[in-house]
């Protein structure tokens, strides 16, 4: 985060003062542009839109339920490759979840007051992430029905798990983070949907966020408490953003595999998350900024903002795969060179020339300030850094596995419809979260934003008494 | 048809149904039980009823649920729960190898060798571990049939056709029986007494795999019928011409153990293995030096050499008989190296090696695919050097195979055929042979069968043979059978059976009697019925054998001691007065005219393996699974072609060729295979049945077919065969796809030179990492877990002797039976999947187009610090403190994350529910060994060391109050291996076997500087050669 200060450095006293919403938005306006979707018949782009992530949704769970039935060998993996693309989804979407994260907690804990208008939307996609990322490790066990094993419970079989497995500090990470990223996310949201409650015309609406505000009511100590409980979650969620990524980073750093067995894995990763976690926020935001009309209030700047980030840390990603390639050389390791060799000329070279174009060439573009600020650039960047680091994942795990110790068990993996399918459904999985979530929920934190805003009442008159 | 029970119209039908069930109560009845399913005993019953109980204990099904019936009354010496075991022998092939069965609840689950029998000595092949899956193979007929009018086929009863097959018999006239080898002497007797009846009648046998043409030339060399044996272990110098005498012989359990005997490098004289071969054989694999040469011109090298040594050398009287040195005037030993692509020199060198080792030098060239004028040539020559070099006597012994020539051979059989052509024969009784399949179309077989009015088959099932006859009475497998063997001359092997029929079939032995005396011959009447095959045998025993012994004791003590042992030798003989092969007639070398003249094109030759032999067991999904040696492909036949061949013709592994051969022809797959001889193509016969079961249908092309007839026999070797691509992919089931060993330490290997210098010759590690000083404190030391683990009892662990591993696969197969090892089909093999606990890796090194090869047998390395059992989420796979790794199957929720950490790569995952689909027919299921849970679909397994064995060992050692011996253990695997390659012990025992080669300096640990410890210690190939032939150098191997 202190680079991100560095890097910002001349405009840090701006950043402060500076009025990250438009100077013309009222407080007012503020409860009413975000209300306004809540309370509007939905529009045809947004039904599309879910139908279409449903549709997606519905594919996965059929491609679920014949796994079920048939077993894991509908996919494509294999002997020496045991895992595939469920693992490969699972580490992207656990990364895509560290931004909202990052903008949510560690942007709150640094007073960066840009982080206020984005930080509701950056922290619902991490719970969305975390869920489509959290059915993976469970749909990938030859069992799932028993995937309950790895949860240390006291049972009568008087079984215990082994903690001396990254599988099951996994277990652990992501659901601290699941339960920390939730709690946190529903604090803040609890005076907005009181707003929504008061507001609300409609009985059901109101009883509905009655009941899920909490008895929330605008008063001193409620305020008190709210920003005790606020701060106390960011300091929680802060080393989870470290934490949770280092740890999935264990599920490879610690095995013997050559191309796993790397110390630089645990700062890779997170970086890497926080690459792609950026990017996912950018794609989003530019989409929902623009059918929601809220270019008000998640202005250009702040998308540039998210943009040094994705360059800095791209910047970071490279310099990872760089110190890989430089210590597998340096170690003079045999099975080391080969993974790399292998990786860069072998069957698999395609997708790590599309990881390396998508996270390494194409974000250099934000070198530019005008690409930065470019809607239409920053889009299709923000979208091959997504690819970029799906296909980074799917690299670290298959090359590593398809070529290891004995050359006599080497063999190729290819994923099949199913692998395609419940990877496509979990993006319908996400997506018709997230278009539920701007349909019923504030998208953006009304309470938050009204903080910064430079002239809150300028029309408001006697309104506000 | 319509006024009979229906039991099944026609082959699809009868593929698709699964087997009839025998009359078990406890599992249900798919098939509507016809009329003709006979009622059983009470005792058979309730034996079934046992058998059942088991079943649903063995969890075949997910939740099953759980029923244990008990015995109503025990059945006399069964325990349930404790094995019971008996001496028979095997009938998978004409061998006559010494089985001990394991027989649970009435149903064998387990073949393995018997430790008294000469010719295997405990071991057991590949085929004889998989014959058992024979027993259950739900493709067997279920009862006797008659074909129909339309081809199809109705179900009958034995009394019925018996009565009407009898009264045809009676009035048919001339009668042939056509048999596979029938080698036995009761049985000998009543084939005898069975031809007897019918005047004129003939026995015909006929073995597609048997080299007739090269008995017939040691005939002809040596005025000697039957044909001699080989001492591998006395042959200190062996020269093979394209022979594979450790893969297809029938005497190949005694070579494989003669031939290691003499491999060992720390052993005074390790013998020297020269091979010149066309296809890249087992036994060629084995050699020290091979050389790829075509099969037509495999006799000039033989000439060569002959050449050498007799007119050059002037070694032995023949070099002075001028008939025999003209003849030897056209081999000039330099044209014939500059021509063949040999090494210049190379047949000098060798020549004055044999001529310093004579007396201990051997020269073989049998191999049924050694056929036709180059053969005849090719033996005359090498049985000329053998005689020249003293081999007969020393290393060629007469007298110790019994002579079965009579009747027996293509010639025979072509006989036969022109006689069937010709109507003057009334009936053919067709057994254990399916000549229909084995020979090419144009032997004019069907023709000639269409022309015989009375054709019974005694298959045990509708095979080629059999659907060209008029009846069929299936016969039964071994394991239910009685019967007698003789594999060495005065041994003779008894078979008893093992389990009553499971289905309605008869003995062949008892259908002859039956068929005789319905006939008329009254020989065979006992009473109301006929004479039971079983009394017949021990009367014969009685009158013959028991006599001969010179036993003492009455003869049931006698007998019943002989169906214990399973093996009864006669006194040794006299040793032979004269050697009747020491004198080499000139006249074999003579009577050759000119050579044949070898068309241009590629040569085609056709071979065979030790997994599927001829093709007998083609439905056996247990072979079809088991990759084969060298080429490391299962399911299908492959067109085989060097790989400077293939590059000529533009086609590459996978790439589907038509090839065409005097006007027949077959599509297969091109496999390149390096080793190969250039202009060959290699394609494997057994393959491309069209009636072997529902498994072994149609997969590969048969080679049968392309065999050559020609006017001197059949021909295996054909030249001018054209191959075109068709322009078709095939993906080929290999199970290995990378054949170099990237100069990582996971095989060594090194030359005998280099060996008797420095006992670690070979051995290498990479750069930072030292050699580990192997010993017991020093793992310690480097433990991971300090002394948690403790190893205060036995340690097991394991010696593989890379020297010795054939990659035959018996191992592989043996761990199937016994640990319920499910078969995946070619789809999922394709994919990786493969369930074998051990395998066999197999890696090239030295000269890409003719490399050397080593094979590791890779199985569950049972690491001390095992990278599995710390990734494992749930403790599913643990160590105990006797150094075993192992899985707790209901535990293993299937994250495959141990799989991912392992290196070696032997864990095998239960990607579908492959034990359900492998054991849906209701017979398979009685193949499972109680002894072993059955894993369900999403759970990891992998090698145990045979954990059950252990526990048994370990179990008796505690009654016994004394601890387990060395060798009381044996897996599956080191149990069956026919060569002693894998030794299992206590590595905490110092005078343990597996102790003194584990920590030989010959031994290694496979990627030892992964301090993994692996508890299995493989020991360096040493190859009796120079270094400097050693082209890709020590440690190097590139393939």
């Amino acid at each position: 985060m202190a680079e991100i200060r560095e890097n910002d450095v001349v405009e840090t006293k701006e950043l402060a003062s500076r009025p990250w919403v438009d100077e013309q938005v009222t407080a007012a306006d503020v409860t009413h542009d975000v209300m306004r979707p809540m309370g509007e018949l939905p529009g045809k782009l947004w039904i599309m839109g879910l139908l279409l992530a449903m549709g997606c949704l519905a594919l996965m769970f059929g491609a679920i339920g014949y796994q079920l039935k048939e077993g894991i060998g509908i996919l494509g993996i294999n002997n020496p490759v045991g895992w595939g693309v469920y693992i490969t989804n699972f580490v992207f979407w656990i990364g895509i979840g560290h931004a909202g994260t990052l903008i949510s907690a560690v942007l709150l804990l640094f007073r960066q007051r840009w982080r206020n208008s984005i930080n509701r939307t950056a922290e619902a996609m991490t719970i969305f992430a975390v869920i489509c990322a959290g059915i993976f490790p469970l749909i990938h066990t030859g069992r799932p029905w028993l995937a309950f094993w790895l949860v240390p419970y006291p049972n009568s079989r008087l079984l215990w798990v082994n903690f001396r497995s990254p599988l099951i500090w996994d277990v652990f990470a992501v659901s601290t983070y699941l339960t920390i990223s939730l709690l946190f996310w529903y604090q803040g949201l609890l005076p907005d949907m009181a707003t929504v409650r008061d507001a609300a015309k409609n009985k059901i609406k109101k009883f509905v966020f009655g009941i899920l505000s909490l008895g929330w009511r605008p008063t001193a100590s409620h305020w008190e408490h709210y920003e005790k409980a606020y701060w106390q979650f960011a300091w929680l969620a802060t080393p989870l953003v470290l934490s949770v990524h280092s740890i999935v980073s264990f599920d490879f750093a610690v095995s013997l595999i050559p191309g796993w067995h790397a110390t630089i894995f645990p700062p890779y990763f997170v970086a890497g998350a926080i690459f792609s976690g950026m990017a996912m926020v950018v794609t989003l935001l530019v989409i929902m900024r623009k059918a929601y009309g809220l270019e008000r209030y998640i202005t250009i700047n702040h998308l540039e903002l998210m943009n040094k980030v994705i360059l800095l840390t791209s910047l970071m990603v490279g310099y990872s795969y760089a110190m890989e390639v430089f210590t597998a050389w340096y170690s003079e390791e045999t099975y080391e060179q080969f993974v790399f060799m292998n990786r860069l000329t072998g069957p698999y070279a395609p997708t790590i020339l599309i990881m390396l174009i998508c996270n390494i060439v194409i974000p250099q573009l934000f070198w530019s300030k005008r690409a930065r600020r470019s809607l239409p650039l920053m889009f299709v960047v923000a979208i091959a850094v997504n690819v970029g680091m799906w296909f980074e994942r799917f690299n670290i795990i298959v090359t590593s596995l398809h070529r290891d110790f004995l050359p006599a068990s080497w063999d190729m993996y290819v994923p099949t419809f199913w692998d395609w399918a419940v990877t496509v459904g979990s993006f319908g999985l996400f997506f018709t979260l997230f278009l539920l979530f701007i349909k019923f929920f504030p998208t953006i934190s009304i309470a938050e934003t009204k903080v910064i805003l430079a002239k809150p009442f300028r029309r408001a008159g006697g309104e506000g008494a | 048809m319509s006024d009979k029970p229906e039991f099944w119209t026609g082959l699809e039908q009868l593929e698709n149904t699964s087997a009839p069930s025998p009359v078990v109560p406890a599992i249900p009845v798919t098939d509507k039980p016809s009329g003709d399913i006979p009622l059983f005993s009470r005792r058979d019953f309730i034996k079934l009823g046992g058998v059942a109980a088991v079943f649903s204990m063995v969890g075949c099904m997910r939740r099953p649920a759980e029923k244990i019936v008990p015995y109503l009354n025990q059945p006399e010496n069964l325990v349930p729960g404790v094995a019971n075991f008996y001496a028979t022998t095997c009938g998978e092939c004409p061998a006559g190898c010494g089985v001990i069965a394991r027989v649970r609840e009435g149903r064998p689950v387990k073949l393995e060798g018997n430790p008294a029998h000469p010719l295997n000595r405990g071991r057991l092949c590949v085929r004889g571990q998989a014959s058992l899956f024979n027993l259950y193979d739900p493709g067997r007929l279920a009862g006797p049939a008659r074909k129909n009018q339309d081809g199809s086929w109705a179900a009958a009863d034995f009394t019925a056709l018996d009565a009407e097959i009898g009264g045809k018999l009676a009035t048919a006239g001339e009668v042939i029986l056509l048999t596979g080898s029938w080698n036995g002497p009761a049985r000998s007797a009543l084939a005898n007494q069975f031809l007897a009846g019918f005047p004129g009648a003939l026995h015909v046998t006929y073995e597609p795999l048997t080299d007739y043409l090269w008995r017939a030339c040691i005939a002809r060399a040596f005025a000697w019928s039957s044909p001699p044996l080989y001492r591998f272990d006395r042959a200190r110098e062996l020269v093979l011409f394209g022979s594979d005498p450790l893969a297809t012989n029938d005497q190949r359990m005694q070579y494989l153990r003669d031939f290691f005997a003499r491999r060992d490098p720390e052993s005074e004289a390790m013998s020297r293995v020269v091979s010149f071969e066309p296809e890249y054989t087992e036994t060629g694999a084995m050699a020290d030096q091979r050389y790829p040469v075509k099969a037509s011109a495999l006799y000039r090298v033989a000439g060569a050499l002959a050449r050498i040594l007799l007119v050059e050398r002037k070694v032995s009287g023949y070099a002075t008989d001028g008939r025999i040195t003209s003849f030897l005037t056209s081999f000039q030993p330099a044209d014939v190296e500059r021509e063949l692509g040999l090494p210049a020199g190379c047949l000098g060198e060798l020549a004055a090696r044999l001529e310093s080792a004579r007396g201990e030098c051997l020269l073989v060239s049998e191999n049924f695919a050694n056929s036709g004028d180059s053969g005849a040539r090719l033996h005359a020559l090498v049985n000329l050097l053998n005689a020249a070099l003293d081999s007969p006597g020393n290393t060629m012994i007469a007298g110790a195979l019994r002579d079965n020539s009579a009747g027996s051979g293509p010639e025979a059989l072509d006989d036969a055929i022109a006689a069937m052509s010709a109507g003057r024969v009334g009936a053919v009784i067709i057994a254990g042979t399916n000549p229909a399949f084995t020979l090419p179309a144009e032997s004019g077989l069907a023709g000639a069968l269409a022309q015989v009015p009375l054709k019974v088959s005694l298959a045990d099932r509708i095979d080629e043979t059999t659907a060209l006859c008029d009846y069929v009475l299936p016969a039964l497998h071994p394991a239910e059978s009685w019967n007698d063997a003789e594999p060495l001359a005065g041994t003779y092997s008894l078979q008893q059976p093992l389990i009553s029929p499971i289905w309605d079939n008869r003995q062949v032995e008892q259908s002859l009697i039956a068929l005789a005396l319905a006939a008329g011959n009254n020989d065979f009447a006992a009473g109301e019925g006929a004479v039971e095959w079983r009394m017949y045998l021990k009367q014969y025993w009685r009158d013959n054998i028991y006599p001969a012994t010179g036993a003492a004791g009455d003869f049931e003590s006698f007998w019943i001691e002989s169906l214990q042992q399973g093996v009864v030798s006669l006194p040794r003989e006299e040793p032979e007065a004269a050697n009747p092969l020491a004198r080499f007639r000139p006249e074999a070398l003579t009577v050759l005219g000119k050579p044949d003249q070898v068309r241009d094109g590629i040569e085609l030759r056709l071979s065979a393996g030790s997994i599927h032999w001829d093709g007998r067991s083609m439905n056996n999904a247990w072979l079809l699974e088991t990759p084969r040696p060298v080429s490391r492909v299962a399911w299908e036949n492959f067109i085989s072609l060097a790989p400077v061949t293939a590059g000529e013709l533009g086609v590459g592994d996978g790439d589907v060729v038509s090839l065409e051969v005097e006007g027949r022809g077959v599509e297969a797959p091109v496999l390149v295979q390096p080793g190969m001889a250039a202009g060959v193509a290699a394609l494997e016969v057994g393959w491309g049945r069209k009636a072997a079961g529902e498994v072994g249908n149609s997969r590969g092309a048969n080679a049968y077919g392309l065999t050559g007839l020609l006017d001197t026999g059949l021909h295996y070797t054909i030249s001018g065969a054209v191959i075109s691509a068709t322009g078709k992919r095939a993906r080929l089931a290999s199970v290995q796809a990378h054949s170099s060993t990237e100069s990582r330490p996971i095989v060594f290997s090194t030359t005998l030179e280099e060996f008797s210098h420095d006992q670690s010759a070979g051995q290498f590690s990479h750069a930072g990492h030292d050699k580990i000083n192997p010993t017991l404190e020093e793992y310690r030391r480097r433990s991971i877990w300090g002394e948690d683990h403790a190893y205060p009892g036995h340690r097991w662990g394991m010696a593989i002797d890379l020297n010795n591993c054939t990659a035959c696969g018996a191992c592989t197969v043996a761990c199937m039976a016994e640990n319920n090892i499910p078969v995946v089909g070619k789809k999922q093999m394709l994919n990786g999947r493969e369930m074998h606990w051990i395998r066999i890796d197999r890696y090239y090194s030295g000269d890409p187009d003719n490399p050397q090869l080593v094979n590791q047998p890779m199985l569950c390395q049972h690491c001390m610090n095992a990278p599995c059992e710390t990734v494992c989420p749930v403790v599913a796979t643990v160590h105990n403190d006797e150094g075993l790794n192992l899985q707790v199957y209901n535990r293993c929720v299937g994250t495959r994350y141990c799989s991912n950490n392992c290196p070696y790569k032997v864990r095998r995952f239960n990607w579908h529910e492959y034990a359900l689909e492998a054991y849906e027919s209701e017979s398979m299921r009685m193949t499972l060994n109680p002894d072993v849970t059955v894993r369900e679909k999403g759970v990891m397994e992998k090698c145990t060391f045979c954990l059950q064995r252990i526990r048994e060992a370990r179990y008796k050692a505690k009654e016994r109050g004394v601890p387990v011996r060395d060798g009381e253990v044996q897996p599956a695997c080191v149990q069956t291996c026919p060569t002693g390659a894998l030794v299992f012990g206590d590595l905490n025992d110092p005078n343990s076997e597996v102790h003194k080669l584990y920590f030989k300096q010959r031994g290694f640990r496979a990627l030892e500087e992964l301090n993994v410890v692996p508890s299995i210690g493989y020991l360096t190939q040493v190859k009796n050669r120079q270094p400097d032939q050693d082209e890709g150098g020590h440690g190097e191997h590139h393939g």
